[in-house]
Parts: structure tokens; sequence; C-alpha cells
């Protein structure tokens, strides 16, 4: 599937279901972080973390 | 979220803010395609009685109360670090007022306008705000004609204009 598709395909989930995904992809990134599998400091790791 | 979202309507119907309505990154998940973040971005107003003095030490010690605890700019809430933002502009304010119902997992609750989040992310600015504005405009997710009113409204039609110069040429 195309990234277009992929993306237009997600836009049109109900709120509840992206915010599911959202939770995972948060869980995800918190995972990352406490692995220490990200360089530099743990300020930089939250910098780094936050996408908004 | 759920958890998180029903705490909070409860903090409203207990007084201790006004309306509120979801920004950031969470904000525009209702109208994009989701992308990741850490936290949930909450304006909010206070209550009218609250006077001249505004603090955000009551939402903290209320949510402090019910099991939040203080994290750096957030406040943990069911998993959730929120920020709270009270409005600093008109701007704002109407995003606020104007913002959209809906629901989460059947939890009430409302998220800024599309056009309002463009017009918020073009007055803050920064590059992934840009990007921000970019995905709302690629996935067809602002109503054109509705942000021109907007920006116009607020006084953002010259930075629009230089925006779209920079990078929206032929879109």
């Amino acid at each position: 599937m195309s990234k277009p598709k992929l993306q237009a395909r997600l836009a049109a989930l109900s709120f509840s279901e992206k915010i599911k995904i959202l939770e995972k992809l948060r869980d995800r990134e918190k995972a990352i972080a406490a692995s220490g599998l990200r360089r530099g400091s743990a300020a930089g790791q939250k910098k780094a973390s936050k996408r908004n | 979220m759920k958890a998180t979202l029903e705490l909070i309507n409860q903090m409203q119907a207990d007084g201790v803010i006004g309306k509120y309505a979801i920004g950031g990154a969470v904000g525009a998940t209702f109208y994009l395609a989701p992308a990741a973040t850490v936290d949930l971005d909450l304006f909010v107003t206070l209550p009218k009685a609250s006077g001249l003095l505004v603090s955000l030490s009551p939402i903290y010690d209320y949510l402090k109360s019910h099991g939040g605890t203080e994290q750096d700019e957030y406040i943990v809430v069911k998993e959730w670090p929120v920020q709270f933002l009270m409005p600093g502009n008109a701007l704002q304010e109407e995003a606020v007022n104007q913002a959209v119902s809906t629901s989460v997992e059947g939890v009430p609750t409302r998220v800024i306008s599309a056009e309002h989040l463009v017009a918020i992310a073009l007055e803050t600015g920064r590059a992934k705000d840009h990007t921000r504005i970019l995905q709302f405009v690629e996935q067809g997710a602002v109503d054109r004609n509705k942000l021109k009113a907007v920006l116009e409204r607020h006084g953002l039609s010259t930075t629009w204009n230089q925006f779209e110069r920079k990078f929206l040429q032929g879109a």
C-alpha cells in the first residue's frame, strides 16, 4: 500500500481507534527510551521522544 | 486516554476548570493519521470567578489529590502526561470556544478545529509546527476558506502567504 493511501486509511479511523494507536506508539517510545537504545543524555532522549 | 479524559471531565464538573479543548499532536490526530506523541496538550479556561490572578495551581492540586503526579512541565494523569495551557491570545481563546465535540471510547471531549490548529501552528512557527501544517494541507484535512477567515481575523494572513510561498508553491 502506498504511503498516501495508508495515511488516508489511518486518517479515516475513528478518534478512539486513533487514540489506541497513539497509546501503542507512546508505549513503544517509552520502551525505547528505557532500554537506552537512543544515544545521548536522558534529557536529550526526552526531547527526542517528544513529538509534539 | 479514556481514564485521563474522565478525570478531566470530572474536574470540569467540579468547577476547577471552565472549557477545555485538546490541541497539539493528539488534537491533530483527530483529523490526520496518528503521529507519535508522549503528551496531551489541553487548552483550558478557568471559571469566571477566578479573579485577576491566573494560576494553574488549582488544576494541579485537584489532579494530585486524584492520583496525578508532577513531572517537569506536565502532570501525569492516568498514564498520560498532560500539559495545561491557558489561552494566551484571541486566537487561542477562539480555538477553545469553537472546539469540536467528540468522544473517546464513549467519553465526551472537545478538540480544537483543524483550522485553529493550523493557525496556532503557524503562529508558533517551529519546524515541527510547519511540518504539521503541511500534513493538514497534504491530507486535505483543512477547509481553506475557513482557514483564510481565521487567519484574517487574527492578523496571520501575511505569515500564511509567506508560508505558502515557501512550502506550498504548486500545492
